[in-house]
């Protein structure tokens, strides 16, 4: 092991953490949104947006990331630019939290879904019953009981997402998976650098695994 | 000043269908303030049709429905109107419903549910709502669990937190649809108990019911539903003569009232 190497590039790790975790939590916010729009959309009365909907998941479903991350960094900035006729610099951040949420979205949509429609439809009824408009049945109601049908779902996803993260390094974001490449260049001794970003990884997601499973837990005992 | 009594509910000639289904063809039901009344009748009589009807949980087909002089009138079946969301929210204004499974919101502790919606419909502060809804849970006898979710609760306690989430509106009329139905035999009697409760207080109530004790014992009147139709509107003590057999009413009793 080198260690020496590891303490000299213990700061570019740290800001790789940072970066990391930035991603994935804004990603998985912005993903958790559209998810949910989607799933709206796809339980809507009118077809077309379920038609839109379906096609959207099903087709950020079935490409790989990385694919979609090479047409965002690289081709978007293109047709933007053809498009509006100005140039639009989109950052490796950007390209990242676009790429990941449109696949958490589209993943998520099915698990939301599935967690709309479980909910009993007494629970709406007594809420409508009692003068609730449509928006606070949906906010006060609808959606928490979707949340607690959700989690264990989503909480997969999220994990997926987290490691999927690690692709961004290929268009040069300084997150975690990026430090280990550079140090393991820098002292030719990449086994050592990938290891520190295999535990940092490990604690992420152990980290996170502990979180959610509380989460269920606390959802569990009340409802 | 006229001494009649003020009729809180009237419905004239209310018509539902689901798709080609006639379940209710032209019921007439009025509830004057203060009167208890019991709607029986045998499974698919379209009882429970009625209720669902009468606070819009199904739109009527046709008919007209004035509760608290706010009235939503359908049209005939051959002339049909929507009601709007806002008119039935101004109806709904005036309705506690409580259903035959409870429906509490599962999410929500005994006192959250309670004061959920007179804090976000009638704009209630939270301190208000609070003191409101434990008078009420005192009222039905569950305050000591009002820190608990529902799941927690048996189903006789249950039904008795939706009672009070249903006085907390402070309604002018109380639906019940089948209170006691999906209870185990021995929590039937809490229940019955706090709507007897109810009904000495003076509140005006519409229960759909296979209880015999109930219907004969407290309510005022007796509603026997047939077909979709009312077969007969009688005062309870009429009903419940021995003599009595309209729409073949005694065999209904005979049955237990059930199916």
């Amino acid at each position: 092991m080198n260690f020496e190497g590891i303490i000299e590039y213990s700061p570019l790790f740290l800001t790789g953490i940072v970066t990391t975790v930035l991603l994935a939590l804004s990603s998985l916010a912005l993903g958790l949104l559209g998810g949910i729009l989607l799933a709206l959309a796809k339980l809507s009365s009118i077809w077309p947006l379920r038609a839109l909907a379906n096609v959207f998941s099903d087709f950020f479903r079935g490409i790989p990331e990385i694919l979609v991350l090479m047409v965002v960094f690289f081709a978007l900035p293109v047709v933007l630019a053809d498009l509006t006729g100005t140039y639009v610099e989109i950052t490796p951040f950007v390209a990242g939290l676009l790429t990941l949420s449109i696949a958490f979205a589209s993943f998520a949509s099915e698990t939301i879904r599935a967690a709309f429609q479980a909910i009993s439809k007494g629970e709406l009824e007594a809420a409508a019953v009692y003068g609730f408009s449509d928006w606070q049945v949906f906010y006060r109601i609808k959606l928490p009981l979707m949340w607690r049908n959700a989690v264990p779902g989503l909480g997969n996803i999220w994990q997926t997402m987290l490691k999927d993260t690690a692709l961004i390094s290929v268009i040069g974001l300084s997150d975690v998976m990026r430090a280990a490449k550079a140090g393991g260049d820098a002292f030719r001794d990449p086994f050592s650098f990938l290891l520190v970003a295999a535990l940092i990884y490990l604690v992420i997601t152990l980290f996170s695994e502990a979180v959610q499973r509380r989460l269920e837990a606390h959802l569990r005992q009340e409802a | 000043m006229s001494e009649s009594p003020v009729n809180v509910l009237n419905a004239t000639n209310i018509h539902k269908s689901f798709g080609q289904v006639d379940v209710l063809h032209g019921i007439d039901l009025q509830a004057a303030e203060h009167e208890v009344i019991s709607v029986l009748g045998r499974s698919g009589s379209g009882k429970s049709t009625l209720l669902r009807c009468l606070s819009f949980l199904e739109t009527p087909s046709a008919g007209r429905i004035e509760i608290c002089g706010k009235t939503i009138d359908m049209g005939s079946v051959a002339d049909k109107r929507q009601p709007s969301a806002k008119d039935i929210r101004a109806l709904r204004r005036s309705i506690g419903f409580v259903f035959q499974s409870f429906n509490l919101w599962s999410h929500r502790t005994v006192l959250e549910n309670v004061i959920e919606a007179p804090m976000h419909v009638l704009g209630l502060s939270k301190a208000e709502a609070t003191e409101k809804a434990e008078a009420l849970l005192h009222k039905v006898g569950i305050y000591e669990r009002k820190d608990y979710h529902p799941k927690h609760l048996s189903g006789g306690q249950q039904q008795r937190v939706a009672i009070a989430r249903a006085l907390a509106m402070e309604p002018a009329l109380l639906l019940f649809d089948e209170p006691t139905s999906a209870l185990d035999p021995e929590l039937v009697n809490e229940v019955l108990q706090v709507m007897r409760q109810l009904a000495d207080e003076g509140r005006t109530m519409i229960v759909v019911t296979h209880e015999m004790r109930f219907a004969r014992e407290v309510s005022s009147r007796t509603v026997f539903c047939q077909g979709g139709t009312v077969a007969f509107d009688a005062p309870s003590e009429d009903a419940f003569h021995p003599d009595f057999n309209e729409g073949n009413f005694r065999q209904f009793i005979a049955a237990g009232g059930n199916e």
